[in-house]
């Protein structure tokens, strides 16, 4: 029955991938990024510059809460209607989860903020739940973490992932999750506890509008925003989660993954599971081993560096979201759109996906990643060690970002 | 330029060379071995099946390119590749598999019911760009990608 579906998500949504790098193409973006990376560490500031508290007000029309959150409980109802439509390869269902709203969150938060905060309908429903008891110090971002490692095994390795069954028990087990957080410790809970708001948080700090600490909404450095995220625990497991799960999608897609998938005898959901998790710990244990590196030789402590440097991690993962999705959020988006408004036969307009556009648009973006995370870690590095050490110790942090860099470009050349 | 039509030979050949080929993760070079020689007229023989009813393959039809697939006992002959091809190309993508199935290529949503054991083919104008991925159904396996530049 709905099997026949399945394959048309192989990889996330939608029957179109976009082309592999050429081989000019890698080669000019692992240069580009060795480049940026030396010409970052030779001219850059001496001393820490980027500053959460800088900005200059704006003044805005104050919206009321209530609104986004009428918006919130709009969508989760357009989507709740999707359900009642037959499941079919037309159904717009999985197009707004896996496509508006998953990869759509990211653009639509770098450009307004943390909005998902504002719409989340989950929030929203658990607004009367009052605090039952305080949120133990341990679990910080922990919960969300789990909740994207979640979602990614949902989008990229779960049997059956296009269709309406499986994507409505994934939600309802999530939904029932949240709620619960929420009943035991107050809507807070899914400040750092819900998958979908960090994730907004995190590239909501990159927006050029943000609240400084002091609750001011400020038009600011991007930079200065994502500089005032704090570590706390489960911080990095949020980050590496992230980047792992981009980079196992693009993988997924390589002829050796696909060919090892299908030769190793085991079930292909198997197989995808331990390939999801192997390439996130292969990222975990990279950055764990660079910057711990780096606070022992920036005469530091090495437990206090991996925390204190998972921002930087964001430009990167933002800029990889970007150059993995960006064809599939046009062209999927439109269609996703179209079926809503039951136009099966739409044809999507495709003037910005020509082959060039697309690998340059990626290049650009994991470059541009790669440039802003790795200013983000010498501007922290700077603050933290010693100034005799702040180069040294920044060393292996440079080596982690070429390694991610290079890595994601060599997946786009592979994949 | 009419050729024979050689996709039965080549399904044959591509039998016989099930048993030796390569092992998980062996990366085979060559993605386009896949593709027999390009521009045959399939005047002859197109394969008298009920599967073949998406395909018409209209006898005059010259195709740029043909890709001839061999799935038996869940193993892709020739090795899961890459298959490059131009934006506007025409595409004959022969498969034969031993249990009956359906070929779906991704992207265009072209599908092809497969007979067991008999080779049946499509047709396929590429006229948009990317990386499509042919499948097959029932066995859930990914037969070749398709490069369109």
């Amino acid at each position: 029955m709905n099997t026949d579906l399945a394959p048309a998500l192989a990889h996330g949504v939608g029957g179109r991938q976009d082309l592999p790098l050429t081989l000019g193409q890698l080669l000019v973006g692992a240069a580009a990024a060795l480049i940026v990376s030396f010409v970052v560490l030779g001219v850059a500031w001496r001393a820490p510059r980027l500053d959460p508290a800088a900005g200059r007000p704006v003044r805005t029309v104050p919206v009321p809460a209530v609104i986004p959150r009428l918006v919130g409980i709009l969508l989760l109802a357009v989507l709740a209607w999707t359900f009642t439509l037959p499941d079919t390869a037309d159904n717009p269902a999985a197009g707004i989860v896996y496509v508006l709203f998953w990869v759509g969150l990211v653009p639509l938060s770098l450009l307004l903020g943390p909005v998902w905060r504002a719409l989340n309908p989950l929030r929203t429903l658990s607004l009367g739940f009052r605090p039952r008891r305080p949120l133990p110090e341990g679990v910080g971002y922990w919960p969300a973490a789990a909740g994207l490692f979640a979602f990614a095994w949902l989008e990229l390795v779960a049997p059956d992932r296009a269709t309406l069954p499986v994507i409505g028990t994934w939600l309802a087990v999530y939904a029932v999750a949240m709620l619960a957080g929420a009943f035991v410790y107050g809507p807070d809970w899914h400040t750092r506890g819900d998958a979908f708001e960090v994730l907004s948080d995190l590239a909501g700090r990159l927006a050029v509008i943000g609240r400084r600490p002091d609750g001011t909404l400020a038009w600011r450095n991007p930079l200065d925003g994502i500089a005032g995220l704090r570590p706390a625990p489960g911080l990095v497991a949020v980050a590496v989660v992230l980047l792992g799960a981009t980079f196992y999608d693009a993988m997924s897609g390589a002829l050796f993954w696909l060919r090892f998938t299908q030769e190793n005898g085991l079930p292909a959901p198997v197989t995808g599971t331990l390939g999801l998790l192997a390439v996130i710990g292969a990222v975990a244990l990279a950055y764990t081993v660079a910057t711990r590196t780096s606070g022992r030789r920036g005469h530091t402590s090495a437990e206090r560096m991996p925390g204190e440097l998972a921002h930087s991690i964001v430009p990167i993962v933002v800029g990889y979201v970007v150059a993995h999705y960006y064809s599939l959020f046009v062209l999927e988006g439109q269609r996703t759109v179209a079926l809503l408004f039951d136009r099966p036969d739409f044809d999507p307009w495709t003037g910005v996906i020509t082959p060039t556009g697309v690998a340059n648009v990626q290049i650009t973006a994991i470059i541009l990643g790669h440039l802003v995370g790795t200013v983000l870690a010498h501007d922290r590095a700077l603050k933290v060690f010693p100034r005799a050490q702040a180069m040294t110790g920044q060393v292996p942090l440079l080596g982690l970002m070429v390694a991610y860099t290079v890595a994601g470009l060599l997946l786009l050349f592979t994949g | 330029m009419p050729a024979a039509r050689a996709t039965v030979l080549a399904a044959a050949l591509v039998l016989a060379l099930t048993g030796c080929s390569a092992d998980p993760a062996t990366p085979a070079p060559a993605p386009s071995t896949t593709t027999a020689t390009a521009a045959a007229a399939g005047a002859d023989a197109p394969s008298p099946t009920a599967g073949t009813s998406s395909a018409p393959p209209s006898p005059a039809a010259t195709f740029d390119k043909e890709i001839v697939v061999t799935v038996a006992k869940k193993k892709v002959t020739p090795p899961t590749g890459r298959v490059e091809v131009a934006k506007g190309n025409l595409v004959r993508i022969t498969v034969t598999s031993d249990i009956a199935d359906e070929l779906h290529v991704h992207g265009y949503d072209k599908s092809l019911a497969l007979p067991a054991g008999a080779p049946a083919s499509l047709e396929l104008r590429v006229d948009r760009t990317g990386l499509f991925e042919v499948e097959t159904h029932a066995s859930h396996l990914v037969l070749f990608q398709l490069v369109v530049r």
